[in-house]
């Protein structure tokens, strides 16, 4: 278990000396000026050098980089060009919106997608494999921007039984903060007004995020279930008069879910990057439509604090699969 | 009787068309009975016993024959009176102990799990009468081996752990098939001991499957010799390995290793079992049999008594009985 933790974490500073190199250097070769974006095309050269020199883009690349680095180290990720303040704290306000929208769909895309994928596999070439193979289908291959304005356009548009922008109603007070996130701030607070408006406010995003997810594991489960009701052990439990339900999922579920893991870790780094186009669409003010902005503006400090916090995420999520997999399989030792 | 089988024939459909794994297969068990069922591989030994639970695969059909527990046509048992059955009145010992139990479940858990099924019990209750049940089969310290994983046991222990779990209702017959073949020589003795030890004091019936005649001859009151899906000859243990009345079970014993000369090489039977998807007509054993007639190419042999406690199918025997 140690050494799992010791081994990620060493990993962790290369992956983000990295990420950080290769983010700064694309930054550097991309054509564009932050410095003009930022004093606008009037501007004179004077002032245009000014900014340039407050920025230190009038430095050596090296020693750009170094005082990036040691930024990073100081937990200083560097100002945003478009707001003006530290990205630490910018990528602060903005993350727990993305957060609680990549767990939440997260957790439709387990609850909905590994049933599915047992009962895909139980009942193997029936209606409801072949429902569910086109439900997946369906997941992989609609474009989230697609399926987003469908959803939009029926359940706001046509029903207007859901919201289609934000976190919470306009005239609505954001819960306490203590995380950050709201459902689960509003539930610490007791604040019921705000949870039923951020539940309500989060499905439809929610929905459209997890779908695709969702298909990839119904696949997984479905293939590793089909393979594990093969084993020689199953047929013991059978001969041993375990069936139904108990024996899908006491049974063989639990074997079945130790392939899927990485599949599912990879898959939740998917939702914090799908997130980008799903949070642009539902205006969700999360880190997604941060970043769009901030390209749009070529902030190229917040861009790279953004793409250090998703590489990072996904180092986490990868011990996290880690550690699973130790739980899962009393095999794995040390 | 506690089991009656009569005419059995099983199909396999696969990509090469129907096969015929099992032809016109009969056999009984009585109550507290060991019934060897002996034959090369291949010859329906594993057929014979997972038809008996309902447990061969999607592609094989039952197309003849009847299969009686205590009376009772298991063929007619829907999916849910066929579940009640497993393991609470008839239990199963698979071949390779490495296997056969769950990887990620503590045994403790897994003996648990079956005894709470058969029995209704509570967890705690049940999990009580697991580490008995490690107890019956020859477990020292039963509560720690309950906590541990299959694989940090030996399998000889796994095979007493398989073992408790078919014995754990207990069952009113217990089909091992071939529960030592995987086990080394020390180990598979006390197998041995082991089923013979509940058969004699629960009165178990034991159908056992297996291809050494030496555990036929320690274990078994009746042997059943199967032959390319075939029975040829089903009788008293003592009276079919000291007398054979078929000349493949001559064959068998012949080619078993002499005890007395261990340096002298297996003697193998020459030729070849027949390919089930054609099989010649006539006797299945002609192509091998030393004593083939010009009739046992042409016409089977059914299998009839040839004396008071032994059957066989060979057109040599008949009319002498
Ligand atoms: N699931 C299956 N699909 C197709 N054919 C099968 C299947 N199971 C068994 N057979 C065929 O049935 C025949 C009998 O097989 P069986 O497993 O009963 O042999 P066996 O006597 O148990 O042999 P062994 O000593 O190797 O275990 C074989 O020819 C085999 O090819
Ligand atoms: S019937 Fe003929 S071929 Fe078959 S075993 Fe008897 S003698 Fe041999
Ligand atoms: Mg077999």
């Amino acid at each position: 278990m140690k050494k799992i933790i010791i081994n990620r974490l060493g990993l962790l500073i290369f992956v983000v000396f990295g990420v950080t190199l290769i983010s700064f250097l694309l930054s550097h070769v991309i054509p564009g000026d932050p410095a003009r974006m930022m004093v606008g095309q009037r501007a004179n050269e004077e002032t245009l050098q000014q900014v340039r020199q407050q920025l230190g883009l009038d430095q050596p690349l090296l020693i750009q980089y170094e005082t990036y680095m040691k930024g990073i180290i100081s937990g200083d990720l560097g100002t945003s060009i478009r707001t003006q303040k530290p990205v630490i704290d910018d990528l602060e306000a903005f993350f727990p919106a993305t957060m609680e929208l990549a767990i939440i769909a997260f957790i439709f895309a387990l609850v909905i997608g590994i049933p599915l994928g047992v009962l895909a596999a139980v009942k193997k070439n029936s209606f409801w494999d072949h429902a569910s193979r086109i439900f997946s289908i369906g997941g992989v291959s609609t474009p989230v921007f697609w399926s987003g304005l469908v959803i939009i356009l029926i359940f706001y548009g046509y029903l207007n039984w859901f919201p289609a922008n934000g976190r919470l109603d306009m005239n609505i007070h954001p819960p306490t903060h203590i995380t950050g996130l709201y459902i689960l701030d509003s539930l610490l607070s007791g604040d019921m007004v705000a949870l039923k408006s951020s539940l309500h406010h989060i499905l439809l995003p929610a929905i459209v995020l997890s779908y695709a997810q969702l298909a990839v594991i119904t696949r997984q489960v479905r293939a590793s279930m089909l393979e594990i009701m093969e084993q020689e052990y199953i047929r013991t439990a059978i001969a041993n008069g375990i069936h139904g339900p108990f024996l899908f999922f006491r049974y063989a579920l639990r074997n079945a879910l130790i392939p899927t893991i990485t599949v599912v870790g990879i898959s939740f780094g998917s939702l914090l990057g799908g997130a980008v186009v799903t949070e642009t669409i539902f205006g969700w003010p999360g880190m997604g439509k941060y970043v769009v902005d901030s390209i749009a503006y070529l902030d190229f400090p917040a861009m790279m604090g953004f793409t250090l916090l998703i590489a990072v995420g996904y180092v986490i999520i990868n011990l996290i699969v880690d550690l699973t997999y130790y739980v899962l399989d009393p095999q794995i030792k040390g | 009787m506690v089991l009656e089988m009569k005419d059995l024939c099983v199909d396999f459909t696969g990509m090469r068309g129907k096969v015929r794994a099992l032809r016109n297969v009969s056999l009984s068990i009585e109550k507290g009975e060991v019934l060897g069922v002996v034959g090369e591989s291949g010859s329906g030994k594993s057929v014979t016993a997972l038809s008996i639970l309902g447990l061969l695969g999607s592609n094989a059909t039952i197309s003849n024959g009847e299969i009686s527990y205590l009376g009772q046509n298991l063929l007619r048992l829907g999916p849910k009176e066929m579940q009640s059955l497993r393991g609470k009145k008839i239990g199963m010992v698979f071949q390779e102990p490495m296997t056969a139990l769950h990887p990620t479940m503590k045994v403790g858990s897994q003996l648990a799990e079956v005894i709470k099924r058969h029995r209704g019990l509570s967890k705690k209750q049940a999990h009580k009468l697991a580490v008995e049940a490690l107890k019956e089969v020859h477990i020292h310290d039963p509560e720690l081996v309950a906590k541990k994983y299959p694989f940090e046991l030996s399998g000889g222990m796994r095979q007493r752990i398989v073992i408790a779990l078919a014995m754990s209702a207990p069952p009113d017959l217990l089909i091992a098939d071939e529960p030592t073949t995987a086990l080394d020589v020390t180990i598979q003795k006390e197998i041995l001991q082991l089923i013979k030890e509940l058969n004699d004091k629960r009165g178990t019936s034991v159908l056992l499957i297996t291809h050494d005649l030496g555990v036929v001859s320690s274990v078994c009151d009746r042997v059943m010799v199967m032959y390319a899906g075939e029975v040829v000859e089903e009788g008293k243990t003592e009276e079919v390995l000291n007398a054979p009345s078929h000349p493949y079970t001559e064959a068998l014993l012949h080619a078993l290793p002499d005890l007395a000369d261990p340096e002298e090489p297996l003697k193998a039977i020459p030729g070849e079992v027949p390919d089930l998807q054609n099989r010649p007509a006539g006797c299945a054993f002609a192509s091998r049999c030393p004593k083939a007639m010009d009739i046992c190419g042409v016409s089977v042999p059914a299998l009839e008594p040839v004396s008071k406690n032994r059957s066989a199918a060979c057109w040599l025997r008949r009319d002498t009985y």
